[in-house]
């Protein structure tokens, strides 16, 4: 029974009979990269405003998430994404 | 100035980027890259790589400037030269922007800047984080393109 319940906690959560997948992090899986230089992957993780997303919202992890927050404001910088977008 | 510049010892991999002005031509850009690169390894330093990314549109204006040249060095140098380098790019005027970062490892990328559209042309595909890494909306459009194009052929 115990080693039932670790896997399940491993896997997601399980509400009024639903299977709920826990989310990974991108950047942790591999799946993309974090480069200030690449604007198109940065872009994902900035809202309409251009503000930086929170972690909690796009789950990335805190270690990627403060890389990915120096990385924005380095492209900011170099004019690669706005500071204010309208 | 020169005694400064430690020769083999010490050298840290840097990466930088400059913006050049938008109405110079692209030759005159490179001979600016080239010129810095001349610098480094005269004193001391050694460029891997120096390329040419494009004129590209600018987020923001900067000094009146709509659109901007890039160019990226990378480069195997000492802290006095990169400094001695950063002032350089400050005081040229046709520099708009500069950065110059350390970095652990040089990337065989091909060029991103160059690669990704200018901020906002395609903002409609708008994904954030967990669905962006799974999304295939880009691919899925393509197909669908292509697909249309497909159906107007076989109705004509």
């Amino acid at each position: 029974m115990k080693e039932e319940k670790k896997v399940q906690k491993d896997k997601g959560w399980k509400r009024n009979n639903i299977n709920y997948k826990r989310k990974k992090c991108p950047f942790e899986s591999g799946a993309m990269k974090i480069d200030y230089k690449d604007p198109r992957t940065l872009q994902k993780f900035i809202s309409e405003r251009g503000k930086i997303m929170p972690c909690r919202i796009s789950m990335v992890s805190s270690r990627k998430q403060r890389a990915l927050a120096l990385a924005i404001k380095r492209a900011r910088y170099l004019a690669l994404l706005p500071y204010v977008a309208d | 100035m020169l005694s400064l510049f430690i020769i083999g010892k010490n050298m840290t991999l840097y990466e930088s980027i400059f913006i050049g002005r938008q109405d110079l031509s692209q030759q005159q850009i490179e001979a600016l890259g080239v010129s810095l690169g001349l610098f480094v390894s005269q004193n001391g330093g050694e460029v891997v790589r120096g390329e040419y990314c494009g004129l590209r549109k600018l987020a923001y204006p900067i000094k009146k400037n709509h659109k901007g040249h890039y160019y990226i060095i990378q480069m195997k140098a000492t802290g006095a030269v990169v400094a001695e380098l950063s002032r350089n790019m400050k005081i040229n005027e046709d520099i708009i922007r500069h950065l110059i970062v350390k970095v652990d490892a040089f990337e065989d990328k091909e060029n991103l800047i160059s690669q990704a559209k200018t901020y906002g042309d395609d903002i409609g595909t708008k994904d954030v984080g967990y669905r962006a890494a799974n999304s295939k909306i880009d691919i899925i459009k393509e197909e669908d393109k292509e697909e249309a194009v497909e159906s107007k052929e076989v109705e004509e």
